[in-house]
């Protein structure tokens, strides 16, 4: 139970910049996942905050306290790795106790804890086994649960199911997310999936080359993301993106235009472009949907390839000769050269600016001064 | 694509019989057998049949070529030298063994730091294993003679002694001089050998021991020993039987001498054959030493470590 706080860190490996200029403040109790692609710094970041990296320059603070000048064992956190990093020579139950022990607590007390910690994440039966004759399910359970024998106030995960199959994750998430909501503790987390932030965080930071793009909710971040790079990561399938749209006006009628079909937009847009500038236009492929009929479509589109998923289908499709995907639902059946009508809803859009890739706003008016 | 392609379409009913199944049974068992048969007909050549013909000459008179049983084996055991050589040889090994793990695995723990110049000692430190035997011999020679010697002037200036130590004829001092000689010779080895085993150890074990609040002697005792002592249990195995072994180094530095202070029984069986010039009692000796070595292999392998779990 801490609340984290990191200011202005920087980290350089010789010419690489790899955490340039980090500010997160972490809040008590909240699960905070730090979400970027390999070499976005985010493990760097977070091995910062555990003190297994040293900073270059900045302040890390934990429940107020500054320990960026402190060994990692005086920080008060515990840390689950990536490949689990259980001491091999040891047993479930030593692997388990050794920070307690290491902290010179009575044996009897240590006794006492890994039962329970064992008892919590069903290790109770393998207590005595090596770490290498479990699997890499059990093996990850042994991490956490040495992670969570000592009470620390802050946990540090570094990837920690990327070495799980696709069906573990999916169980392991959701066990690590009760076992966050039931030690009532601060967690940064850190990882590449996007399923796993979305699903799991609190708040979603999010980083790229070594600087933070957004902090936020996860619907927060997936619904007006700040930039071209956060609204391509986040969400799956990735969002469309049309290089080379144009906002056009005609009259009162105000639109963005791609090289194949213009989306008309009822409303003023507020942003740092005149009429006529390149922006980038993005659409989630789940707000694509097909034309009712009598509807005016939006755009025309040849189906190239269809994959089903169950409750939805995956489409991608060519207008013109933009390539573009679409959501849609499972039960609709589209085969592929059928030619079909779209429609965009035009409160789905995203824009960005073609050269810096931020958010154009596109809040009305009325908003804009409410 | 591929259900609609049969056997003929891609030439496949073409190819002679034969040729289906490259590795049959038969076949594999046959090749196996060729594989190893150079290494199975090295080993014969240079170890089985050397180590038989010596073990048939321990029962000869090897001057007369008459049979004579025993006698070969009662006339080393009832050597004055043989039992104090098996002494010479137990201390011989056993000095070696434990000052190159202390020092090998110090130099091996500093080799794992990270500090300026550590390729470049790292190759340094294979110089006294690259400088062949004798030379070492020639140069420890000199540089502990009480005469010349660059340690008696040390000594000597620095008021440790006031008349200079004979090193190598001192029976005092004789052994565990050429025990160091030898020490310096293989702790760069043994420091090698430690810290390429300290490098395959995981780093995230080291950092999650820092995490959990492991200090400095715990991370050592509870990771880096348990790695390194399943490595060093073989090791050890082959450091004792290569130590016991030496002769070159003891030879040309005292020749067994002064007193036979030095006599290990390599050392002994050499002067049984080539000073006695008796060969049935130096095969007699060899036996006896390979049966020593050979118990104690067999009972190093009933260590724990060597058991498959």
């Amino acid at each position: 139970m801490a609340d984290v706080g990191l200011l202005g860190v920087n980290k350089w490996y010789g010419d690489f910049h790899a955490v340039n200029d980090l500010n997160l403040a972490i809040n008590d109790r909240e699960f905070m996942v730090i979400l970027g692609p390999s070499g976005s710094g985010k493990t760097t970041a977070l091995r910062m905050i555990a003190g297994l990296e040293t900073l270059d320059s900045g302040e890390i603070r934990i429940g107020g306290r500054r320990v960026d000048p402190l060994p990692p064992k005086d920080r008060d956190i515990a840390m689950v790795f990536q490949n689990y990093a259980l001491f091999a020579h040891m047993t479930v139950a030593e692997n388990i106790g050794f920070g307690l022990r290491m902290a010179k607590s009575p044996e009897a007390e240590v006794k006492r804890r890994v039962l329970e910690v064992a008892e919590l994440l069903g290790l109770e039966q393998w207590l005595s086994a090596r770490p290498r004759h479990l699997s890499g399910g059990m093996q990850q359970r042994v991490a956490l649960g040495r992670a969570i024998a000592r009470n620390a106030s802050l946990y540090l995960m570094d990837e920690p199911l990327s070495n799980l199959d696709a069906l573990l994750r999916v169980k392991t998430r959701t066990e690590i997310i009760k076992l966050a909501r039931s030690l009532q503790t601060t967690v940064m987390y850190v990882t590449h999936d996007q399923i796993e932030a979305m699903t799991m965080a609190h708040r979603i930071a999010i980083m790229k080359d070594g600087v933070l793009q957004q902090v936020g909710a996860p619907l927060d971040v997936y619904r007006t993301p700040h930039n071209r790079f956060v609204a391509g990561f986040i969400g799956m399938p990735q969002m469309n993106f049309f290089e080379g749209s144009r906002l056009h006006r005609d009259g009162d009628q105000l639109s963005v235009d791609t090289s194949v079909f213009s989306i008309p937009l009822d409303r003023r847009v507020v942003a740092p472009l005149d009429m006529g500038d390149e922006v980038v236009l993005g659409v989630r492929p789940e707000h694509i949907r097909l034309a009712n009929p009598g509807m005016t479509p939006t755009a025309e589109a040849v189906v190239d390839v269809v994959e089903p998923l169950g409750a939805q289908t995956l489409v991608y499709l060519s207008a013109g000769r933009m390539p573009l995907s679409m959501l849609i639902d499972g039960h609709i059946e589209l085969v592929p050269g059928q030619v079909v009508q779209l429609t965009i809803n035009q409160d789905s859009i995203h824009l960005f600016h073609p050269g810096t890739g931020s958010a154009v706003p596109t809040r009305t008016l009325e908003e804009a001064v409410r | 694509m591929v259900s609609t392609t049969d056997a003929s379409e891609i030439g496949l009913d073409r190819l002679p019989p034969e040729a289906g199944p490259v590795v049959g049974k038969d076949r594999g068992a046959s090749t196996g057998f060729l594989l190893s048969l150079p290494a199975t007909l090295l080993i014969l050549v240079v170890i089985v049949f050397p180590f038989a013909y010596v073990a048939g000459m321990s029962l000869y008179n090897e001057a007369t070529g008459e049979f004579v049983g025993t006698a070969n084996f009662r006339r080393v055991l009832s050597s004055t030298d043989f039992l104090p050589s098996v002494r010479v040889s137990l201390v011989w090994t056993i000095s070696n063994l434990v000052i190159q793990t202390v020092c090998g695995l110090a130099l091996g723990l500093f080799l794992n730091q990270r500090f300026r110049g550590r390729d470049a000692a790292r190759t340094l430190f294979l110089v006294p294993f690259v400088v062949p035997t004798a030379v070492v011999a020639l140069m420890f020679s000199w540089m502990v003679n009480s005469t010349f010697g660059v340690f008696n002037h040390l000594i000597l200036t620095s008021g440790l002694s006031d008349t200079p130590i004979n090193f190598l004829g001192d029976p005092r001092f004789a052994l565990p001089t050429v025990v160091l000689i030898n020490c310096w010779r293989w702790i760069p080895l043994v420091a090698l050998i430690i810290f390429s085993i300290l490098q395959g150890i995981p780093r995230s074990e080291y950092e999650a021991a820092r995490v959990e609040g492991a200090g400095h002697w715990a991370t050592f005792r509870f990771i880096t020993f348990p790695y390194l002592g399943r490595s060093m249990t073989a090791i050890g195995l082959l450091g004792t039987l290569l130590t016991f072994n030496i002769f070159d180094l003891i030879w040309l530095l005292t020749a067994g001498g002064p007193v036979n202070r030095t006599k290990s029984l390599p050392v002994l069986i050499y002067e049984f054959a080539f000073g006695l010039q008796n060969l049935g009692a130096a095969a007699a000796a060899s036996v006896l030493m390979f049966l020593m070595l050979l118990v104690f292999t067999l009972l190093y392998f009933q260590r724990r470590d060597f058991k498959v779990e």
